[in-house]
């Protein structure tokens, strides 16, 4: 076969292009320690990293979300640390109060410190986080939870931060779950004398005597007594949508009586005698507005009453009392409750933490595997390549030096 | 004397045959040149008693050593080669354009969800808004940005189309003008092959083939030239000019045109489909346009659609920190419906986006019968359905209104690019980070009427959020309203996959087709080619051939010296 001569100078011209584009190439990976230069390199490689990435990107907001998660749930579970601790203060005090030894001025002064106790608590309601926007108002950040009424402002939506792909977090509770809802699930009772009640009965401890009767709270009690020993007692029924109220039934107390029975399955502990006309009401905690503040303006109103040496007056004062830390009660098992939601959820914001971390080690290495470069191979590749082009120059400089015009001229 | 005259036809023939190893030699690389080579034979006999006396040598002929076949298989493959270039040399760029993950559309795009999903976090927080909106403006202009380049790579396709054409038409005319003088040599020598002439124009037309696909026919001497399936360029002795001209379909497109007489005779452009033209750098910068710019470029619109509509449309479900519903966020472009240049109506029909998740990266034609719409895909050719006289009906997430359309008549025809220009038209449309409707819907406010939530609700931001996941793309006809299959991401992602594969396949076919064509050369070579090592035996043989009847001379004038020499 005739090889042309311009066909030698081409080929070499050829081959040697060829290897440098190669050698090109691979300095491109080595300079950028990826494996692929460009997409078309490895197609499905490059789409499979941009999805990759965008998992990862996704990842790592995710954790972002979740410090933000935490930061609010921290400064939420400080406010509500110091409300218990108040609340856990306050009812001491009303134990106190109770004291019989009490001196009108004794229990003004314990007014006052209740007085400072509910600003404080108002002051908690009130809490804002670092962008001024209130933290117990639920998503009307902008304005206070509560006023200096004790009325609710906010609404009841919570603040959700999606602390995971799949996983949306309360970051924030509404304040009327803390500051004005009883325990979740309470069956409690709590009682109440009306104002004007002329004799010295004394109601405390509501509780359901007969579950089966009373299975979940849902009868609320209005007591009046038509003398010293009997009483009608108007039952409303509120498992009904609207709440139905039966007729009232009569009632006796028998001698020497320390509980009233209400019927339904429900008794209420009394002391001290009624006289006729007093009236009484018995709620379940679950239907009432359990609002601190109101709870702790009526201790307040009550203790400030002078009650020194008038039986009535004192048995108004502790009928009062008893309504204040029975509400108290429940509020305090309330907030705990709330604290216990917290704690739970900035354990799953942990939980979630850790997961995510590890995903997001699996991303980079998924990524790493797609795109980095093998140095090692590619500096073998390098130096084959090398080789393989002085090889083909040397071949090229054989082949064209191999010319019968330059062995020797035409004789 | 006879052997005088065997010296000097020996001598003849040893000159035909140097001078021709010179020009061997002298044209080893000019491109084209077949090896020629002098042709001879005995000059015959003079019968005598004793037998036949040979009278010695005579040139026949130069000829050239060309094989037609090699030649064609040659410039065969050398079109095709220049096609995958041309094609080759414009989707790197593309390729080019989408190769860094970590910068342009794909991270931008996970920047803005990160924005969304602060925002959710920290609806009040008025930095959070104000960098969401960077964020959007940011991938607003990446796509926008990616969009101009696809852009002025068109340009730069409809310049490059313009200047082949212009090369081709002037391939065309020296081929003729070859033509010219060929039958004229052929005149004036009818017996001999003018083998240079010849040569200049099997190059001509074989660097013809590497900007178009051309066949080329062989009459009376003369090279007929057709393109496409069988568009006369050179017939006879008359050229028929190519041309460019915007494309009546689509005036944003240029579009190849030949030209035929009419019946009054004169000249008539007629548009050719990009399709018919295959081979060469023209047919490899037309496949790109259709095959990866109008499929990238819409690609990137239905994104940049995909992004905008469902942002807005969750955006305005959602209340902004004062209680005011949301707006639009994101501005796109509408379809782009575009009439033929031939449409005798007088206004034309709409095109809006009713279910931007079963958008394609197809066009749409729209076309009228006298009673009906036809709407078919664009390029893909299937057939969707038919439109009664001023109803509607939606095809692929588009839907298609004839009312507006006034005065059309049968044949007029629209083309549709529902996704087109949309990227090219993305834009944030909120300037102010209060008017970002992060707030959802509090079914409780207002004593159960229900009311915008407050300024530190992010439940709108939440759900804007999950677009990030959501497939809003590349539904099924039969699905659902808004149930794709493909996320946003995944649709970027995709774009690239589309192009790298085109490239990488290119890149494979472009590396075949070289091969190749060098075995093809070295065939047509081995038999047109000069090697110089031959040419050296050769001119050392005619030497000795030169000098041998030389001496036929000296020994006839030796023989004559002893004659004359007798009467001494």
């Amino acid at each position: 076969m005739r090889i042309s001569t311009s066909l030698v100078f081409q080929t070499g011209l050829n081959t040697i292009n060829a290897q440098q584009s190669d050698l090109m190439h691979l300095y491109q990976q080595i300079g950028s320690g990826q494996k692929m230069v460009t997409p078309s390199d490895d197609p499905l490689g490059a789409s499979q990293a941009i999805n990759i990435s965008q998992s990862q990107a996704q990842n790592t907001r995710y954790a972002g979300n979740r410090a933000v998660a935490n930061q609010n749930l921290g400064t939420e579970e400080d406010a509500l640390n110091s409300l218990t601790n108040l609340l856990v203060d306050v009812r001491t005090r009303l134990v106190q109060a109770g004291n019989g030894t009490l001196s009108d001025s004794d229990r003004q002064t314990l007014a006052n410190v209740l007085q400072n106790a509910r600003d404080t608590a108002m002051g908690i309601a009130n809490t804002t986080d670092g962008n001024g926007q209130y933290v117990f108002s639920g998503s009307k950040g902008s304005s206070p939870a509560f006023d200096a009424a004790g009325t609710y402002l906010g609404d009841s939506l919570q603040r959700n931060i999606q602390a995971d792909a799949t996983r949306q977090i309360a970051g924030s509770d509404v304040g009327s779950d803390i500051f004005q809802r009883a325990q979740p699930g309470t069956l409690a009772y709590t009682s109440a004398a009306a104002a004007g009640n002329n004799g010295t009965a004394v109601l405390g401890g509501p509780y359901i005597s007969d579950r089966t009767a009373n299975p979940d709270a849902r009868y609320s009690y209005a007591v009046s007594f038509t003398s010293a020993t009997d009483y009608t007692v108007t039952v409303t029924d509120h498992s009904a949508v609207p709440p139905t109220v039966a007729a009232p039934v009569n009632y006796t107390l028998p001698t020497n009586a320390t509980e009233m029975d209400l019927g339904n399955g429900t008794k209420v502990q009394l002391s001290g005698a009624p006289a006729t006309g007093d009236a009484f009401t018995v709620e379940p905690l679950k239907t009432q507005n359990a609002n601190i503040f109101r709870t702790l303006d009526n201790l307040v109103a009550a203790l400030n009453a002078p009650s020194q040496g008038d039986d009535k007056a004192s048995a108004a004062l502790h009928n009062a009392l008893n309504t204040g830390m029975q509400q108290l009660a429940s509020s305090y098992d309330n907030v705990l409750t709330v604290r216990a939601s917290i704690g739970a959820r900035m354990n799953e914001l942990t939980a979630l933490n850790d997961s995510g971390s590890q995903r997001g080690l699996g991303f980079t290495q998924a990524l790493s595997g797609l795109e980095d470069l093998d140095y090692y191979q590619a500096t073998t590749q390098l130096n084959l390549r090398k080789m393989a082009l002085e090889g083909a120059g040397l071949a090229f400089q054989t082949i064209q030096g191999l010319s019968l015009f330059k062995m020797g001229k035409p004789a | 004397m006879n052997l005088a005259n065997l010296g000097k036809a020996g001598l003849l023939v040893a000159q035909n045959r140097l001078d021709t190893a010179g020009h061997n030699i002298n044209n080893a690389a000019t491109d084209g040149y077949s090896r020629q080579s002098v042709l001879v034979q005995t000059a015959g006999a003079t019968s005598t008693s004793a037998g036949w006396i040979g009278r010695g040598v005579q040139a026949v002929s130069v000829q050239r050593s060309y094989d037609a076949f090699l030649y064609r298989q040659l410039t065969a493959s050398q079109t095709r080669g220049a096609a995958l270039k041309s094609y080759g040399d414009q989707i790197s760029q593309v390729n080019n354009l989408v190769a860094d993950r970590t910068v342009g559309i794909s991270p931008n795009i996970q920047q803005f969800f990160d924005g969304l999903d602060a925002v959710a976090t920290s609806p009040a927080d008025v930095a959070a808004r104000q960098e969401l909106l960077g964020r959007a403006n940011s991938l607003a202009s990446q796509v926008r940005d990616a969009n101009a380049f696809l852009d002025s790579q068109r340009a730069n396709v409809n310049t490059q189309i313009d200047t082949t054409v212009t090369q081709v038409n002037s391939y065309l005319d020296r081929i003729q003008d070859l033509n010219r003088q060929i039958t004229t040599a052929k005149a004036t020598n009818p017996n001999q092959p003018p083998n240079d002439l010849l040569d200049q124009r099997d190059q001509l037309a074989s660097e013809l083939g590497q900007l178009v696909n051309i066949q080329v026919y062989e009459q009376d001497d003369r090279f007929n030239i057709t393109v496409g399936n069988g568009q006369t360029v050179l017939g006879g002795d008359t050229v028929f000019h190519l041309q460019v001209q915007p494309s009546k379909a689509d005036p944003g497109r240029l579009a190849v045109n030949y030209t035929v007489v009419d019946s009054t005779g004169k000249p008539k452009p007629v548009e050719m489909s990009d399709s018919l033209i295959t081979g060469g750098k023209l047919g490899g910068l037309l496949t790109f346009r259709s095959d990866v710019l109008d499929s990238t470029q819409n690609d990137l619109g239905r994104l940049a659609l995909g992004i905008s509509m469902s942002i807005n449309a969750q955006h305005t479900q959602g209340y902004d920190p004062s209680g005011a519903p949301g707006t639009d966020f994101f501005t796109v472009s509408a379809p782009k419906v575009i009439e033929n240049a031939g449409n005798t109506a007088t206004t034309n029909p709409d095109a809006s986006i009713q279910d931007v998740s079963k958008l394609t990266n197809q066009d749409y034609r729209l076309a009228y019968d006298g009673t009906n719409y036809t709407v078919t895909r664009v390029p893909d050719g299937t057939a969707l359905g038919t439109i009664p006289n001023g109803g509607n009906a939606t095809f692929d997430g588009v839907t298609f209104d004839t009312a507006p359309v006034a005065g059309a008549a049968t044949g007029d025809s629209w083309l549709i690019q529902p996704t087109r220009a949309a990227a090219g038209g993305m834009n944030v449309a909120i300037t102010d980070p209060a008017k970002i409707a992060a707030a959802g819907w509090d079914a409780t406010a207002n004593g159960g009427a229900g009311g915008p939530a407050g300024s530190a609700n992010g439940d709108n931001a939440l759900k804007l959020a999950q677009l990030r996941t959501q497939k809003v793309l590349g539904g099924l006809s039969g699905s659902p309203a808004g149930q794709g299959s493909m996320g946003l991401n995944e649709a970027y992602s995709q774009l690239v996959n589309n192009v790298a594969v085109k490239t990488q396949s290119n890149t494979t076919a472009q590396k075949a087709q070289s091969s190749l064509i060098q075995q093809n050369v070295a065939a047509q070579q081995a038999v047109s080619g000069v090697n110089m090592d031959e040419e050296y035996i050769n001119l050392q043989q005619f030497q000795q051939q030169y000098q041998a009847a030389a001496r036929l001379i000296d020994t006839a004038s030796t023989l004559f010296d002893t004659l004359l020499n007798l009467r001494n």
